[in-house]
């Protein structure tokens, strides 16, 4: 099914000059190709791609909306998905990546030869493409750009979003809260409370998301309604009627452990 | 003796606290330092440049000029133990200027600062680092772009009250496809940097702005021009300021006397 038109190929980058860069740079490279449309992000270019079906995309890695990974990611089930080439100013670990995978990618400022490489690469998937041998080969493998947007995107869809800031209500503002800052969380009413070195905050979020989407191995859960960072904890005593309260290091307040998770406290 | 004793080991603990800060206060600097030279931005900035030299050459010019402005005066200022609010403005707006000019009408930006205030004296990378967050983290990612607006107000007490306010993306919209933490650690560090200088009053908070983005606050008490001068007195290369973490600056300067 080759159409009788030359390659085509979109670019998006979300600084226009360098768009304007990588466009004249490829007229010279590959006059053939013709590019049919420019992109300032990542929703953009996805939409530009399933109107056009161009047969090459040129995605910055680093753009608004989605990522450059992004747009790759959710071209995976598309018959027609284009041949994609990222394009990174710096990013080490997307590099190492895309080299350990034999993935194309230019880096910024383009490098002439470079990209005369990388059009013979394209040229030559492309005709393979075309030849009526070729089997149904995806542009790019879905595990592997799965791995990809981890190294360098951050969390496939589908995995519940890590909780970095918390938007909490403080006296009569609203606060931002890295969660870093964040020492306990404790179940009150339909809220919890937030508590961090020097403060005292409300979301309304349930316990239960929060455990999710906690960075792991940073707190414990003490109590059906609480939840503690472990480096806080400072130590561990009984009352009276022989339950088991932790102190915490930077406040005074204490916690008691319910007895589902009295074993965590228990020495070696 | 049991008192001299008593005294000596007390000493001795707050000599290991005092150092304990002065190596997490140089170790935040050096990771400042590193932060500030980043590749990403250096990378992206040159290949502009090398885009304006045939269709612009003065605004190619202009832009290695901001750009040889902005990475000096971030090394050199990385290393000072004061400066004045003034120079802090001044190589924030050369990042600014850098950043406008490489996304264009996406990035709106202006000060709201008394020149009244311009000869503060505070400690160096306390504000920067903000106006990057603001950038990277609320400019960039937002599709329609936004404007940073920096503000500084003296408060009733004497403190100084510092504002970077951007009207970008918002730090809880959704951040899949992001491998940072939209700038929480660095903040971590900047609040653990201001704690050791300034002691427990200083505080750096982020709220919510309308009808979007994110406003960075940072709020620094007032300090006696000697306990500045005391901050500024000869200290080793890098260990810069250290105070133990529970003593505010001025009390320590007095100490020192």
């Amino acid at each position: 099914m080759s159409a009788p038109t030359g390659p085509r190929a979109i670019v998006a980058d979300d600084e226009p000059l360098l768009r304007d860069v990588l466009v004249g740079a490829l007229a010279s490279a590959w006059p053939e190709l013709e590019v049919v449309a420019t992109c300032a992000d990542g929703d953009a270019a996805l939409d530009a791609i399933r109107r056009e079906c161009p047969d090459v995309a040129f995605l910055d890695i680093r753009m608004p909306g989605r990522s450059g990974l992004e747009v790759a990611g959710e071209l995976l089930d598309t018959a027609a998905a284009p041949l994609c080439v990222f394009v990174t100013a710096y990013d080490e670990h997307a590099v190492d990546a895309f080299d350990r995978a034999a993935v194309d990618y230019l880096l910024k400022p383009i490098d002439p030869a470079r990209l005369a490489r990388a059009v013979e690469r394209l040229k030559a998937r492309l005709a393979e493409r075309d030849a009526p041998a070729a089997g149904g080969a995806p542009a790019i493998d879905a595990a592997l750009l799965r791995r990809l947007i981890e190294v360098a995107g951050g969390t496939p869809s589908g995995a519940p979003e890590p909780l970095r800031w918390l938007r909490a209500s403080l006296r009569d503002e609203v606060r931002l809260i890295p969660i870093e800052d964040v020492l306990v969380f404790e179940a009150a009413d339909k809220y919890l409370r937030v508590l961090t070195r020097d403060d005292e905050a409300l979301i309304r979020m349930p316990l239960k998301e929060v455990l999710e989407r906690l960075p792991a191995g940073e707190f414990w859960q003490i109590h059906r309604g609480t939840v503690v960072r472990t480096r806080e904890i400072a130590r561990t005593t009984r009352t009276l009627s022989g339950k088991l309260v932790v102190h915490l290091r930077s406040r005074s307040d204490r916690f008691e452990v319910s007895r589902p998770f009295a074993h965590l406290f228990k020495a070696d | 003796r049991e008192l001299l004793k008593n005294e000596r080991i007390r000493a001795e603990s707050e000599g290991w606290r005092a150092m304990a800060a002065e190596r997490s206060a140089a170790q935040a600097q050096l990771q400042a330092l590193r932060a500030q030279v980043e590749p990403h931005f250096l990378f992206n900035t040159l290949a502009n440049v090398s885009a304006l030299i045939d269709r612009d050459p003065s605004a190619a010019r202009a832009l290695v000029d901001d750009l040889a402005r902005h990475l000096r005066a971030t090394l050199r200022h990385a290393r000072a133990e004061t400066t004045t609010l003034g120079e802090e403005l001044d190589v924030t707006a050369s990042l600014l200027s850098i950043m406008k000019r490489r996304i264009g009408d996406r990035l709106q930006w202006h000060f709201e600062v008394a020149d009244a205030l311009r000869g503060e004296l505070m400690a160096p990378m306390l504000v920067q680092p903000l106006v990057e967050n603001a950038v990277k983290h609320g400019i960039e990612p937002a599709t329609g772009g936004g404007t940073i607006t920096l503000r500084a107000q003296r408060e009733a007490d004497g403190g100084l009250v510092i504002e970077v306010a951007d009207t970008g993306r918002g730090l809880t919209a959704s951040t899949a496809g992001s491998r940072d933490d939209g700038g929480g650690t660095g903040l971590a560090n900047l609040a653990d940097r201001l704690r050791a200088i300034y002691g427990p009053q200083a505080q750096v908070t982020l709220h919510e702005n309308a009808p979007r983005g994110t406003i960075a606050r940072l709020r620094l008490p007032a300090l006696p021009a000697s306990a500045i001068a005391a901050t500024a007195a000869p200290t080793p290369p890098v260990g810069a300021v250290a105070r133990p973490t529970n003593e505010p600056a001025a009390a320590a300067a007095a100490r020192m006397r």
